[in-house]
């Protein structure tokens, strides 16, 4: 198998953990069985946990993104960078929050099959309204979702270009999204991504769910089991810390950034309300296997806010993970 | 002069200042610090004052309701039901004491215990509506577990083993190259073959698995809950703790230790499967062993020999892949007749979690245990199996929100009162493998090297001569064959 080959199994392991969660209760998902039919193997507790919390967290920062811009009166556009088989676009569309455009960018091998899926799917289909398929199957071009094929590694000289010809306005409020899909990428690759969010559009906001701490005990053995795999992370060591992920979106032209790490969102951001039900879902007891792993994954969200952009007043941040 | 002239001297600022420096600092001050903690999400912290403010006044529900609350947010739900508890006792009128109660219990899902509290913080305030919800909401799930308890029950009334029949009848395939059971019984020929075929990942034909199992489940049914074992002479014993599926570390223990014999004794002192992916290899190569030397081999049950724990962590799922949905009913049944607890030459006790919430337990009160169920919710079994020492003196309520933190005091008195000299218990990883706690009185042993391929933490074993000296030996991980996705979710962790 090879590395990309490999990076896209990736993907495979992050549906299996969708689903499970969602069959077991931790998240309300009618999609994602359009896209697994079975699960391969059971999940454990933990897994469970950290896919509800890194879903509720970037469904918050992403409702948060399109609230400011729809409270600006702008129209909002949401890039998913190797989104996979995430279903984000089929589950706001339902409930009719969905921004102005969202955009999914994969590997073709991974289009074609979710492509497929939604064409045909009896609950999928109806929400995507007037589309095509295009790129042989490969790609789907509706109103609002666009599923194209394409590799990030091309980023700046393909993709982009292609999205603002196909009208993606740079004009208007645009979040980027990397769900565990940077860290793959050699750093130069994106560093160039980030650095052509920032300086081609003009109210960007960008959002990063990706491993930290490369240099622990736990982190080395992480990186050493995923080796294993085939599966090298490059952009963990460019970006270790909590600090340098803040860093990364500063130093690339954006305004302000914030970074926590996935146990203080469990900690500090997910209600007690939603603890309690999550706790009568299935024992837990991994707790401390918790605190260790949740360390070692981040969020980061930053924003670059210009003068007239009619957005200043969410320059700080602050708050968009709860309303606190 | 007479009293009327005398005036009272003018209380200056000065005086006041003075005043003020010396009294002790007011308690409802302390008590708006916490609160500001707890607003500012330092829960840690916020129980900390809240304790301080308690110690200065034990008689103000709120202060106990508050720290409850802080609990709560770090998930001590046992913690916040004492808390809140001490609230209603001290006010049955302070509604927040029982919404506070309700909510631990709903976190530790014990729903009738919350729909209680609920149904009273309901009447006292008719216009709270997320207590409502919460109500609704529990009742709704009360409802579903007693309907999934009566389909179950029926199916539970029959053992396993009439369901499966007759095992003799069992046909094995000409092309099953694994060892064969002999008719005559197990031997130390066919245990070492069992180990050579499971090592190379292949396994053991369902009809001998069952073989096995069914003359286990015989053989410890026939024995008490807690079982004395006694070292002979030109014997020692090694206490192994926590294994947790990882069949290649086992086979490593029999490398560096030698195989069981007679005066190559062991005790494992439970947690045998579960979240490793070799849990079936791990217990059927205990249960052919305890066959083979009844005498000199020793199992005693941990938290994870039971179905809850085997659900969640892995082993039902392997043995259902492996073998079938029958064979882990039967798996359960066995797991129901394993001893709680081991006493060594009449001095140490071996048991897989810890001591009691209670001071006064006799070891005639644990040999009186009917143990033959699924250890429960609390009680003396469900404590031996889940509680963890402390530094502390006294007790605490566990962190885990089962089972009970006992300090040293606690074991000194319980040791001193049952004529003991030491415990010996298992339960939780140590970076060591082993840790001598409690002036020496409480050790824990563990035997899960790297547990769940991230712990990087040593196993350990100890070495028991017959006139109860310990030995401690160490031991890194060894490796083991790649496992697919299937069963270590951890592995490479979220993608």
């Amino acid at each position: 198998m090879d590395r990309d080959d490999a990076v896209r199994s990736t993907n495979d392991d992050a549906l299996v953990c969708k689903l499970s969660a969602a069959t077991t209760g931790y998240l309300a998902d009618p999609f994602v069985s359009v896209l697994l039919k079975r699960l391969p193997h059971r999940v454990a507790p933990i897994m469970h946990r950290g896919t509800y919390v890194r879903t509720a967290a970037l469904d918050a920062l992403v409702a948060r993104f399109m609230g400011v811009a729809a409270a600006a009166g702008r129209r909002s556009q949401v890039v998913s960078l190797g989104a996979g088989s995430d279903t984000r676009f089929l589950l706001l569309k339902e409930g009719r929050r969905n921004p102005g455009l969202y955009v999914e960018i994969d590997f073709p091998q991974i289009t074609s099959k979710k492509a497929m899926a939604l064409a045909r799917g009896r609950t999928t289909k109806p929400l995507l309204g007037d589309f095509q398929v295009g790129a042989g199957g490969a790609e789907i071009i509706a109103q609002d979702y666009w599923l194209l094929a394409g590799d990030l590694r091309n980023f700046a000289s393909e993709i982009l270009p292609r999205l603002v010809r196909m009208g993606l306005q740079p004009s208007e409020p645009t979040l980027f999204l990397s769900e565990c899909v940077m860290i793959y990428l050699d750093p130069t690759v994106s560093d160039a991504i980030v650095a052509a969010a920032a300086s081609e559009f003009s109210a960007p906001f960008f959002v990063t769910y990706e491993q930290i701490l490369p240099d622990d005990a736990f982190g080395r053995v992480m990186i050493s089991n995923l080796k294993a795999r085939n599966i090298e992370l490059p952009g963990i060591f460019a970006h270790p810390t909590l600090h340098s992920q803040v860093e990364r979106y500063m130093s690339a032209g954006f305004t302000v950034a914030r970074a926590i790490d996935i146990n203080e969102v469990w900690d500090k951001h997910i209600s007690l309300e939603e603890k309690a039900r999550l706790a009568r879902l299935e024992i837990f007891d991994e707790v401390e296997e918790w605190v260790l792993l949740s360390r070692h994954y981040c969020i980061s969200w930053t924003a670059k806010v210009s003068d007239g952009s009619g957005l200043s007043q969410e320059l700080a941040l602050r708050g968009w993970l709860s309303s606190d | 002069m007479s009293a009327a002239e005398i005036q009272p001297l003018a209380v200056t600022d000065a005086d006041r200042a003075k005043a003020e420096e010396a009294s002790e600092p007011s308690v409802v001050s302390i008590k708006n610090e916490a609160n500001k903690l707890f607003a500012a999400k330092h829960f840690e912290e916020a129980i900390e004052k809240y304790t301080l403010a308690i110690s200065y006044n034990p008689k103000i529900a709120a202060y106990y309701a508050n720290r409850a609350f802080a609990y709560i947010k770090q998930e001590l739900y046992a913690a916040a039901i004492a808390d809140a508890t001490d609230a209603i006792n001290i006010d049955p009128t302070y509604v927040k004491g029982y919404y506070r109660r309700a909510v631990g219990n709903m976190a530790l899902g014990k729903l009738k215990e919350a729909i209680k509290d609920l149904r009273a913080v309901c009447k006292a305030s008719p216009q709270d509506r997320d207590a409502r919800t919460k109500l609704s909401q529990c009742e709704k799930e009360l409802k579903r577990i007693e309907f999934e308890k009566a389909i179950n029950f029926e199916e539970n009334k029959v053992s396993a083993l009439e369901r499966i029949g007759n095992v003799d009848d069992i046909i094995v395939e000409e092309s099953y190259d694994g060892p064969r059971l002999p008719e005559s019984g197990i031997t130390l020929e066919f245990v070492k073959d069992l180990l050579e075929y499971m090592k190379a990942q292949k396994q053991l034909h369902r009809k001998y698995a069952l073989k096995i199992m069914i003359q286990v489940k015989e053989l410890l049914e026939k024995l008490p809950p807690i079982v004395d074992v006694t070292i002979p002479e030109d014997a020692k014993i090694t206490v192994c703790g926590d294994i947790h599926g990882q069949f290649y570390d086992l086979l490593n223990i029999f490398e560096l230790n030698g195989l069981p014999s007679p005066t190559n004794m062991y005790l494992w002192n439970g947690d045998f499967v579960d979240r490793g992916s070799f849990s079936v290899e791990c217990i059927l190569t205990l249960f052919s062993f305890k066959l083979l030397y009844p005498n000199a081999v020793y199992l005693s049950r941990g938290n994870h020999e039971t179905d809850d724990m085997n659900r969640t962590y892995g082993f039902e799922g392997e043995v259902k892949a492996k073998y079938s949905n029958l064979t882990f009913r039967l798996f359960s049944e066995i797991f129901n007749a394993l001893p709680i607890g081991n006493i060594i030459q009449s001095k140490i006790l071996v048991v897989h979690g810890g001591l009691f919430s209670r001071d006064d337990v006799t070891i005639d009160d644990l040999r009186k245990i009917d143990r033959f169920r699924q250890p429960g919710g609390d009680g003396l079994m469900f404590e031996l199996l889940w509680s963890d020492p402390q530094p502390q003196f006294g007790r605490a309520p566990s962190k885990r929100g089962a089972g009970v933190q006992f300090g040293p005091d606690v074991t000194e008195k319980f040791l001193e009162l049952n004529n003991l000299d030491l415990l010996i218990r298992s339960h939780e990883v140590k970076a060591g493998g082993y840790e001598v706690a409690h002036g020496g009185k409480c050790i824990t042993i563990f035997s899960a090297p790297n547990y769940c391929d991230s712990g990087d933490n040593l196993g350990a074993y100890i070495h028991i001569t017959p006139d109860c000296k310990l030995k401690y030996h160490q031991f890194a991980a060894v490796p083991h064959p790649p496992v697919g996705p299937m069963k270590y979710a951890m592995m490479g962790g979220f993608m």
